[in-house]
């Protein structure tokens, strides 16, 4: 756009006809008028709001629309309070509505979504990668092999031992853990036998570093120090509409972490966890008398078995004494997951466009 | 330490000598994605992995 710059204008602005002191006034140019139309046109469009004689209310809805749509950016994940808020699309007589954006915690597993739904989201959700060290040093998206093979339509690949592969390695199985599911490998172009493509994962082997999936090709085997990638929204070539759906995974009471260590890849879900350690028996206590039957009964510790009116364990295995306080911090408390003090709200993913089916 | 990876019967499946403690996770995991393949999560008898240290040799 910009100013008038039609006869009579006084630096670039509009002056009054007085029939004493200016005969001719600022001319009103089709030039200006048409800038001024398409600018006011185009704020309708961009949400979709065909043009109609007699209204004055649309290029407001439009502004508001838009203000909804990129006041997040898309996939982003946010809490709300209150009731599930269902997703909404624009309506251009009820702007503020406008509500792009995915529950996850009433998703029981996933959901497969289409782009002709979610527009803005399947394709950002598609390019989402298990990332090791996302942003730092030794940071990987990409993960060396050392050996591809197939057998009976089933490709193993394996993957060089290094800090990288190991993580990916475990954050598929975590997020396998979690779901029930693996996420796609993709292979970005010919491996040995294995066509390009992206492959849902059927298998993992942390311990021999080796994921399967089923692949129809010629059986063999060979050396590769090629590389694959994992993403962890994309649908397998062999899936429904692999290219124009993503998956969603449900996060019933999961909160939101940070990426950057090993087991936290950006893209992978998980379980809950307690810090890593180690418990080991407590061998130099397996001494009859000593909270053991006898002296060789080293994994047996803790509460008497149930019905047992013995304080001694016997033949109790994995048994532990409750949770005591510390005589400071109260009694501990215990459930099925473990969390901080919290509040609960439900957890959303930012769409930015929605369309309804 | 010592890595050992025990099948629902008490097999060794997985043995090894390693200092690298990212195998601790890696047995971990093999142990959790066979359970839950196999649907023995809540089973008596399941995939388990174990952690030793190696006897000091004697002196």
């Amino acid at each position: 756009m910009r100013k008038i710059a039609g006869p009579g204008h006084v630096s670039n602005g509009w002056v009054d006809y007085d029939p004493n002191t200016n005969p001719l006034g600022t001319v009103f140019t089709a030039d200006w008028g048409n800038d001024v139309q398409n600018e006011l046109i185009g704020i309708q469009a961009e949400m979709g709001i065909a043009e109609a004689a007699g209204t004055n209310k649309y290029v407001l809805a439009a502004i508001k629309g838009l203000m909804i749509k990129l006041r997040k950016d898309v996939g982003e994940f946010f809490m709300r309070g209150g009731d599930i808020k269902a997703p909404a699309a624009f309506d251009k007589d009820d702007p503020e509505s406008f509500f792009p954006a995915v529950c996850l915690d009433n998703i029981n597993t996933y959901v497969d979504i289409a782009a002709a739904n979610w527009p803005d989201l399947v394709p950002e959700l598609r390019t989402w990668t298990l990332k090791y060290l996302d942003g730092l040093t030794g940071a990987a998206s990409a993960y060396i092999l050392t050996t591809w093979a197939i057998a009976t339509n089933v490709a193993t690949l394996t993957f060089a031992n290094n800090a990288a592969n190991d993580a990916a390695i475990a954050s598929i199985a975590e997020i396998f853990a979690t779901t029930g599911d693996y996420p796609v490998v993709n292979v970005a172009s010919t491996i040995g036998n294995i066509p390009a493509g992206n492959y849902r994962i059927t298998g993992v082997s942390t311990v021999a570093r080796t994921i399967t999936f089923a692949c129809t090709a010629s059986n063999g085997t060979n050396a590769t120090t090629n590389t694959v990638t994992f993403y962890t929204n994309r649908l397998a070539d062999s899936e429904s509409n692999p290219t124009t759906s993503a998956r969603l995974y449900g996060a019933k009471g999961m909160a939101v972490i940070s990426a950057g260590t090993a087991l936290q890849m950006s893209g992978a879900v998980a379980r809950d966890f307690m810090q890593g350690h180690l418990q080991d028996r407590p061998a130099a206590e397996a001494t009859a008398g000593r909270g053991f039957a006898t002296a060789s009964a080293s994994n047996v510790f803790g509460n008497p078995a149930a019905g047992s009116s013995s304080i001694i364990p016997v033949n109790v295995v994995n048994a532990t004494g409750s949770p005591v306080t510390d005589g400071i911090n109260g009694t501990p408390r215990t459930g099925t997951t473990t969390r901080p003090r919290s509040i609960t709200g439900h957890l959303y993913i930012w769409a930015g466009s929605y369309i309804a089916p | 330490m010592v890595l050992k990876l025990y099948s629902p019967t008490d097999e060794i499946i997985y043995e090894e000598t390693t200092d690298d403690k990212a195998r601790v996770t890696a047995y971990y995991y093999e142990a959790e994605v066979r359970n839950k393949t196999e649907g023995l999560e809540d089973a008596e008898k399941k995939w388990r992995f174990e952690v030793s240290q190696e006897p000091e040799p004697e002196k």
